[in-house]
């Protein structure tokens, strides 16, 4: 009896040896850019790479000095959160019209929705160029409307999924007391699937946030974000790459996505699966 | 003028037909109860009457209106559906508030009748908790009082009890029973459950093929029924059918079976031939005694062997196999002569010949003669 306890006791210590070993080998790339923010170019490069180093703050001040940072925070955050609070607000009546009255042909709509999200990016900018060219697009306005119709695609499948698992019967207690349909969706059937809302606006924010061809190449000066910044501010003067101010802004970059990750983790598995699973959430 | 009729409604699922020409009428103050098997249309008619479906034919009456010319919230009918479907995100006041909330009443008016409710379904101490907070029974009090909190002289249940332990089916049965009276208004209730139609309604209507096959009083319904479907389900456990013969002989009309025949006096003598006809009879009405106990009153008569026994406290049923034929019997879980026998065993029974009600082709043609 001990010896098979301390069997599965060696078990679980080997388990988790493993996984944190697993979870360490994928955040060391993030952990190298973190400490790379508050080095030396010198530290930065040196082989093998130094754990102990002066840490400065000369490569952050930099940052902040460049006059175009803080305009290229001001662009990913309005373009990404203003484009996923509009999806949203498209996807969640869509959504509740798709579970709740069966169209002809619903699935193949739910897949050719989906199917814009499945489209390479490299593959879609020169069409979406030209397009956005012929429609005068290039601008703030064309990147807003790019990204929020980037985000409903799969906000209204998670969303979907979730208005599915709300039964129908609370609709109909809702109607025969005479409630509307606006009123059933938004007092009835909303606060059963804010998992969904946030799972969907956590992945839709991540990609916005993240989005760098589209930004690059549709964009124009009022639209340019991070990853772009990052981009062009990659060569220093000398044609060297300043690991210092990509480091730096790259940890500044990492904040918010990290942040809602950590707080909202439970959240993106359910995204993941589309409500199916609900977790404790 | 009824306070709602159902006019000849059909109704169809694909080629599933649930409702074929129904007709029925609720009186005011009635608690009318629609009796039926499970999958016979009642919901289904409930749901019609509050405008989740609609009849492909048919006129639904309310208050002498078509109601087909009204939107659900304007037909002013109470609702308590089959599922809880309580708001998880609500307080148990709030779950019980919202048909007066949707309605904008003012605050006071609605935690006054709400408070009523509460007190009326004993669930006063329960209104700050949330849904998930409740056991079974105290969520589908909540649900009742949601149905019934809108004051309005009709309310709709829908088996409001199915799925609840039995204790508890005893209590809300008698809660429902005295919330009508409170409240002075007609309640259109649809169960499944015989012993619930019976203690609840003080009229019954059996559905059965998509139509009313039988209405009235339920004492009515259970002492003289005219249809054997009404007397086959109008209990439990369900009726025995017993297939036999009907005879002319010289000292008047004969039951014949493999069990033996008894005398029978037909309702309408003139009307009546020889030939197939199916008795029914109760579970009660099976007496049973020990093997070769000679005990057991005059009429049908054989031996029977007990297949399963399923005791429910005070009663028991005993399953009994003879001639093919499957027989139920309900009886007393204290008689002593019966306590030792177990399934595999034989058993004498017998059926008392006023206990025999004769039908053919479903309708009521005689009885046993004792």
């Amino acid at each position: 009896m001990v010896s098979t306890r301390q069997t599965t006791s060696g078990r679980r210590i080997g388990y988790y040896t493993a996984l944190w070993a697993v979870a360490l080998i994928f955040f060391l790339p993030v952990l190298w850019i973190m400490m790379a923010a508050f080095k030396s170019n010198d530290d930065i490069l040196s082989v093998p790479p130094k754990l102990a180093f002066s840490p400065t703050l000369d490569n952050v001040s930099r940052v902040l000095e460049e006059s175009s940072t803080i305009p290229y925070f001001i662009n990913s955050a309005w373009l990404a959160l203003g484009s996923v609070v509009v999806a949203i607000l498209v996807s969640l009546p869509a959504a509740y019209a798709f579970s709740r009255w069966k169209f002809p042909f619903t699935n193949f709509l739910m897949f050719l929705l989906l199917s814009t999200r499945m489209v390479p990016a490299t593959a879609a900018v020169v069409p979406m160029f030209q397009m956005f060219n012929a429609f005068g697009l290039r601008g703030r306005f064309g990147m807003f409307i790019l990204y929020t119709s980037f985000s409903i695609p799969f906000s209204v499948w998670i969303l979907k999924g979730f208005i599915d698992g709300v039964s129908e019967r609370f609709d109909e207690t809702a109607i025969v007391n005479g409630a509307g349909r606006v009123h059933v969706m938004l007092k009835v059937v909303l606060p059963q699937v804010k998992p969904g809302i946030i799972a969907a606006f956590i992945f839709n924010l991540i990609f916005a946030w993240n989005e760098y061809i589209f930004n690059f190449v549709l964009g124009d000066p009022n639209t340019q974000n991070i990853p772009f910044g990052m981009s062009v501010n990659l060569l220093s003067a000398g044609g060297n790459v300043d690991w210092g101010f990509v480091a730096a802004l790259s940890s500044m970059y990492l904040v918010l996505p990290m942040m809602m990750i950590f707080f909202f983790q439970r959240y993106l598995l359910v995204g993941m699966t589309f409500g199916t699973v609900r977790g404790d959430v | 003028m009824s306070l709602l009729s159902f006019e000849s409604i059909s109704k169809s699922f694909a080629a599933n037909c649930v409702l074929s020409g129904m007709d029925l009428s609720v009186e005011e103050g009635e608690f009318s109860v629609l009796f039926g098997a499970s999958g016979t249309g009642k919901s289904v008619l409930l749901r019609m009457l509050v405008g989740l479906e609609t009849p492909d034919s048919g006129v639904i009456r309310l208050r002498g209106i078509d109601a087909s010319t009204l939107k659900p919230g304007q037909r002013n009918v109470g609702y308590v559906p089959q599922s809880f479907a309580l708001f998880p995100s609500r307080s148990v006041h709030d779950n019980i508030a919202y048909p007066l909330t949707i309605a904008k009443e003012s605050t006071t008016s609605t935690n006054l009748a709400v408070g009523k409710m509460a007190e009326l379904l004993d669930i006063a101490d329960l209104l700050d908790r949330t849904p998930d907070q409740l056991s079974g029974g105290q969520k589908q009090r909540v649900a009742i009082a949601r149905g019934l909190v809108r004051p309005t002289e009709l309310y709709v249940l829908d088996d409001p009890l199915v799925g609840l332990d039995f204790k508890l089916r005893e209590r809300l049965v008698d809660d429902l029973r005295n919330t009508r009276e409170a409240l002075g208004a007609t309640f259109l209730y649809a169960t499944s459950d015989p012993g619930e139609a019976l203690a609840l309604g003080s009229t019954v209507s059996v559905l059965v093929d998509g139509k009313v096959c039988e209405h009235g009083p339920p004492y009515e319904l259970y002492r003289n029924p005219r249809r054997a479907e009404t007397m086959s389900s109008l209990c439990f456990p369900p009726s025995n059918r017993v297939p036999g013969e009907l005879r002319a002989t010289s000292e008047g009309n004969e039951f014949s079976t493999p069990w033996g025949a008894v005398a029978v006096s037909v309702t309408d003598p003139g009307d009546v031939v020889a030939g197939e006809v199916v008795a029914i009879v109760r579970p009660e009405h099976i007496d049973l005694a020990p093997v070769d106990d000679g005990a057991g009153p005059a009429g049908l008569k054989g031996k029977a062997m007990v297949a399963l026994r399923e005791d429910l406290g005070a009663e028991e049923v005993v399953y009994l196999e003879s001639n093919d034929q499957r027989i139920s019997a309900l009886v007393r879980t204290d008689s002593a002569d019966l306590h030792a026998i177990s399934p595999g065993e034989w058993v004498d029974f017998g059926i008392a010949a006023k206990h025999l009600v004769l039908f053919r082709d479903g309708d009521l043609i005689g009885r046993g003669r004792s």
